[in-house]
């Protein structure tokens, strides 16, 4: 029994070691698919016809999901010879901070504001490249003067709210983040806290449905994201 | 390897964002080793963890340090543990470096007590079971049944005694204030009930109180050293408590700090400095020694100063307070050095 437990509580460190060092299974994710015989909505970008050595950038691969709403383009920085992704979709929700996860190499990648990621430099042949998104399932703001509002909250999180606690020690403040009324079996994956106008974006991975955020230096209007 | 010596290569490697996912996974494990038996040793203190096991405690401890940036980083811990300070603990004693890493871990632990305070909860049924076991084997205390309820007299004298005054149940925040003030906040049952009996003889008091208010009075003391003590030790003001771990060191630093104090007066007397101004170098200093302890110096003395000066300019510094500041700063560090040296304290590397 002793040995059993031993277990269990030593699978909590692998699975916090997990959580931290590689992407999580998210429970929404969407999978993305190789598009083929696309027309990019975006020609000035391009190079479907070919790539133009002096083009800053070349894209190298779209993918989208199974109902189409989301469209992935990875480019091909020329320059720094790196890649990057642009998610696109009709709802800002779904684009904005939403955790691109590559298969091989296992990595996640969080969005920005206007769904661009940078991966860097990936040995990957563009063929192989397969990855899914998972958005947020809530998302709450916390203004300055201590009033939480939520922006945004999926179908099954309607009855989510989120508890914030505010620590302050001189300078320095941390805010102790706990999601309320999670529908049942539901478990908080990552939470992300965005201070400012993206000045700053901290990426938690939940411990007992908590996250402690140490916020930077005048963070203003917080947006809490979480995902399932 | 010493296990100190591997943490700080790993920290070496995420500082250089040349981290594997093995490195972060063997970081976060012995970190995790390393904080559970402090945590075991402190959560006597903390009114039992309730629904927190201490490995919980550690998880969140550490999950907190490892918090990333969009660009991959992890802000907190290359704060904590920054170019500057491991690179001065690869060259030092590996004891060095485990006395500053477990002052950080002690620290951060603290901070999640006292984040997690409303929601610790303590076992009321087992503290009171405690209680009463106390209760019965401690001399001058007993039980007894009266309308249905248990009460407590704690008496540490004969009961004829002259003068003496015994409180009663609507006399329990008097009771609360006597164990404040006494600093009977982070003991044990048994140990809180022996000191409480010698207050209660040195002030010649005796108590008959149901055993409910005696569960009260000690939880509300609990609760109030845990928050004090962890106010303490997130407040980057001042606290005797707050530096260092080590009780030598803790010594040696209180000591310099009288020194400076005396210093002080002594230009206070010459009119030099005012009583405020004395108050602010003080505060200055013992962060500074904080530093002093955390791998060293981090900004300059004038910013040191400027925390608990807020209107302090550049020129005024410089006409009137840096010669000052230099002075108590050259004379603390050799002080200190010397003490080291006497008590045989001192480093053997070159970082003594």
């Amino acid at each position: 029994m002793d040995k059993m437990m031993k277990n269990l509580r030593n699978q909590k460190i692998l699975e916090l070691c997990a959580g931290l060092t590689g992407p999580p299974d998210f429970k929404n994710s969407i999978r993305l698919f190789h598009h083929y015989n696309q027309v990019s909505p975006f020609p000035h970008l391009v190079g479907f016809t070919g790539l133009p050595s002096y083009e800053a950038y070349a894209e190298k691969l779209a993918l989208i999901s199974a109902d189409n709403g989301y469209l992935l383009r990875i480019l091909h920085d020329n320059l720094n010879d790196t890649l990057e992704a642009h998610l696109l979709h009709a709802e800002e929700q779904k684009y904005q901070y939403a955790f691109l996860v590559l298969d091989e190499p296992r990595r996640e990648f969080l969005t920005d504001a206007h769904g661009r990621v940078k991966l860097g430099k990936i040995k990957a042949e563009s063929s192989s490249i397969s990855a899914s998104v998972c958005s947020p399932s809530a998302i709450f703001r916390l203004n300055p003067g201590g009033t939480l509002e939520p922006v945004y909250v999926e179908e099954n999180f309607r009855n989510c709210n989120i508890q914030v606690e505010l620590f302050r020690s001189g300078a320095q403040a941390t805010l102790k983040v706990k999601p309320l009324n999670l529908p049942d079996g539901t478990e908080i994956k990552r939470m992300v806290l965005v201070a400012g106008d993206e000045e700053e974006t901290l990426i938690a991975v939940p411990q007992k449905d908590l996250a402690m955020f140490e916020l930077p230096a005048n963070a203003g209007t917080l947006g809490i994201y979480l995902y399932e | 390897m010493a296990e100190e010596r591997k943490i700080l290569l790993k920290l070496l490697h995420i500082l250089n964002n040349s981290y594997t996912e093995s490195d972060l996974e063997d970081l976060i494990r012995s970190l995790v080793q390393l904080l559970l038996p402090i945590i075991k040793k402190q959560s006597g203190l903390y009114l039992r963890l309730s629904s927190y096991e201490p490995r919980d405690i550690a998880l969140l401890t550490i999950s907190s340090l490892f918090i990333r940036n969009q660009d991959g980083r992890f802000p907190v811990l290359e704060r904590l543990f920054n170019w500057k300070i491991t690179e001065k603990f690869l060259s030092a004693s590996e004891a060095d470096f485990r006395r500053y890493l477990k002052n950080i871990l002690n620290r951060r632990l603290k901070q999640t007590f006292y984040y997690l305070s409303s929601e610790l909860r303590p076992e009321r049924a087992r503290i009171k079971r405690e209680i009463l076991y106390a209760l019965k084997k401690l001399p001058g205390c007993r039980l007894k049944m009266e309308n249905n309820r248990m009460l407590a007299i704690l008496q540490p004298f004969p009961s004829h005694r002259q003068g003496s005054t015994r409180l009663t149940e609507n006399q329990s925040a008097r009771l609360l204030a006597i164990s404040l003030d006494h600093g009977l906040g982070g003991l044990q049952i048994p140990r809180y009930f022996g000191r409480l009996l010698q207050v209660l003889q040195e002030k010649k008091l005796a108590v008959e109180v149901p055993v409910n208010t005696l569960l009260e009075v000690y939880i509300e003391t609990q609760k109030n050293y845990l928050l004090t003590e962890v106010g303490q030790g997130l407040q980057f003001t001042s606290g005797p408590d707050r530096i260092g771990l080590n009780p030598e060191l803790n010594r040696l630093i209180a000591e310099a700090r009288e020194r400076n104090a005396w210093l002080l007066d002594r230009y206070r007397l010459k009119k030099k400095i005012d009583q405020e101004e004395k108050e602010a170098y003080l505060r200055a200093l013992n962060d500074l020694f904080q530093d002093w302890l955390d791998g060293g110096q981090e900004r300059s003395l004038f910013d040191y100063l400027k925390k608990y000066y807020p209107g302090l300019s550049p020129q005024e510094y410089r006409k009137e307070k840096r010669k000052i500041l230099e002075y108590l700063v050259k004379s603390s560090r050799e002080y200190l050095r010397s003490r080291l040296k006497e008590e045989g304290l001192a480093p053997e590397g070159p970082h003594g």
